[in-house]
């Protein structure tokens, strides 16, 4: 055996994946082979810690403690159903366990640095000052918002939308991940959450310019309806060019039509 | 993290891929095709993107996935090419099972057998309904020409449509996000009594019937006063049920609304 098969099957030996015949051989070369000895050890220990994250029972309890916190501080506004929301969050399917481990991963990453760097270990003792919490409470909503916007399934992105929903500052940051779901989402579901939320922030000008430049890259007639609806709403007359090129398209449904037409006349 | 990667890496390498083509001159050609997972006690989850046909699918016990295609036979053949092939793709990675048309100007109908256990990701264009029976997953679901039917399915369901009906009966409900809506379609949709969740629904030119307790929220509309029009542009109807849970929202613009529960 040379180093380059070595590297090649040093995966397959430690998850136990080699016949016989090929595991003798290796372990042989192992044995011989000092550097490649730890090496192993290294993997196998680093292998055995990622299998280790299928059990996340200790992590539960500690984002039980997070989230009720979060929920506390914001508990004037919100249903404390918070715990079953993230144990949906972490229960990820099985099928996508390594997919899931990385998501996993992600997430609690965001946290613990944030935790690290920044709360004091007095904040899980009740000890709750508001607004320096309340911002951080903020920063963390944020980050969880970006981590699922960029997950595959919509369930994770409906629920990043929602998410959003409770920010009550929102960041740059956030704001332009969802403009990059309202103009790139491939489902319809998700774009329509999408412009409800960003909705909550049309004070900031740039918010509606960037409505106003999504409307003619829509091609759901539900969306340019919920478009149409949230321009009249707002009196955003700079939206009526816009929607005069959608009228002009052909592939643009016929009810959706009728329905922007209405809407220039509003804000004419 | 990195050995992770390592790990994706492996299980890309082992990517199950089946080229389908059936060439022969029959009028109208039909593929089987059987799919293994490979993770076989693991769901599945099945993707299918489809211009032109129906997707019908329902469970069987087996851990695989049975992908009957069929060429549509047409009365006329003005609007397409009738010679051409019946020709797919199905590639198998870690349970999940994409399919991919090669040819996307025939008229194809999938008949599909998957585990009980498997999300779905469907997507159709025209000419036909998609139905889905009995099964346990995660439904992401968009037809823009025809019905969707899901029924007696559990878990969470995100579904479209434009033009047409949709009707979804769930035995089970996961706590997941879901979202309903479709321009011109009704939307009928039961849950089991068991049903926590907080619910908005907004039929802006039919009506929302429903034996929940959801009612009409002005303190949050906004109400525009834009020269003698006076429009109301928010006015959803919404609801605490069994205490709440994730968000369930229903529109439809042109169609009614009717959410039930059931034991």
């Amino acid at each position: 055996m040379d180093i380059k098969e070595y590297k090649e099957l040093m995966m397959d030996y430690v998850t136990g994946k080699l016949n016989e015949e090929k595991r003798v051989e290796f372990e042989h070369f192992i044995n011989t082979n000092p550097e490649s000895l730890k090496e192993i050890d290294h993997l196998r220990s680093i292998w055995k810690t990622t299998d280790e994250l299928d059990s996340p029972e200790p992590s539960i309890k500690m984002d039980e403690k997070f989230y009720s916190f979060l929920d506390s501080e914001r508990a004037t506004k919100r249903n404390p159903s918070i715990i079953k929301y993230v144990k949906s969050l972490l229960i990820f399917p099985d099928l996508n366990a390594i997919s899931g481990k990385l998501t996993y991963g992600v997430i609690v990453l965001f946290i613990g640095m944030f935790l690290g760097n920044k709360i004091d270990s007095n904040i899980f003792n009740g000890i709750q000052n508001s607004e320096n919490h309340n911002s951080e409470v903020e920063e963390v909503r944020s980050q969880l918002v970006l981590a699922l916007l960029e997950q595959p399934s919509a369930n994770k992105r409906l629920q990043a939308v929602d998410e959003a929903n409770k920010l009550v500052e929102v960041e740059e940051i956030v704001i332009n991940a969802l403009f990059k779901t309202l103009n790139n989402d491939p489902n319809t579901n998700v774009r329509l959450a999408t412009v409800e939320s960003l909705s909550n922030y049309v004070n900031l000008p740039t918010v509606r310019e960037g409505l106003v430049k999504s409307i003619i890259k829509q091609k759901s007639p539900l969306v340019q309806i919920a478009l149409a609806d949230l321009m009249v709403a707002i009196d955003e007359k700079k939206s009526i060019d816009s929607f005069k090129q959608l009228l002009n398209k052909k592939e643009v449904n016929e009810t959706a039509k009728q329905k922007i037409s209405q809407s220039i006349q509003y804000l004419l | 993290m990195r050995y992770s990667i390592i790990k994706t890496v492996l299980v890309l390498v082992s990517v199950f891929v089946i080229v389908i083509a059936e060439t022969s001159a029959q009028n109208n050609p039909q593929k089987t095709i059987v799919v293994p997972l490979s993770n076989p006690d693991q769901p599945g989850i099945f993707s299918l993107d489809l211009i032109s046909g129906k997707i019908h699918i329902t469970t069987h016990e087996r851990s695989n996935v049975v992908i009957n295609a069929q060429k549509r036979e047409l009365k006329t053949t003005t609007a397409f090419n009738n010679n051409d092939s019946l020709e797919f793709e199905v590639t198998e990675n870690n349970n999940k099972v994409v399919v991919e048309m090669n040819e996307s100007s025939i008229i194809t109908d999938f008949e599909i057998k998957v585990p009980k256990k498997c999300s779905l990701n469907l997507r159709l264009l025209n000419y036909g309904d998609i139905y889905v029976e009995g099964v346990n997953g995660e439904f992401e679901i968009s037809n823009e020409n025809g019905k969707i039917s899901l029924i007696n399915i559990s878990g969470s369901a995100i579904v479209d449509t434009i033009n047409e009906d949709i009707t979804v009966n769930f035995i089970e409900v996961a706590n997941n996000p879901m979202a309903f809506s479709s321009l011109n379609g009704n939307l009928d949709i039961t849950f089991p009594k068991n049903l926590q969740a907080n619910i908005r629904a907004k039929a802006d030119n039919g009506e929302v019937y429903t034996n929940l307790k959801i009612r009409k929220k002005p303190a949050i509309s906004k109400t525009v006063h834009s020269n003698t029009n006076r429009i109301n542009v928010e006015e959803w109807l919404e609801g605490v049920v069994n205490g709440g849970g994730s968000n369930i929202s229903f529109k439809s613009l042109n169609g009614n609304i009717t959410i039930n529960t059931k034991n």
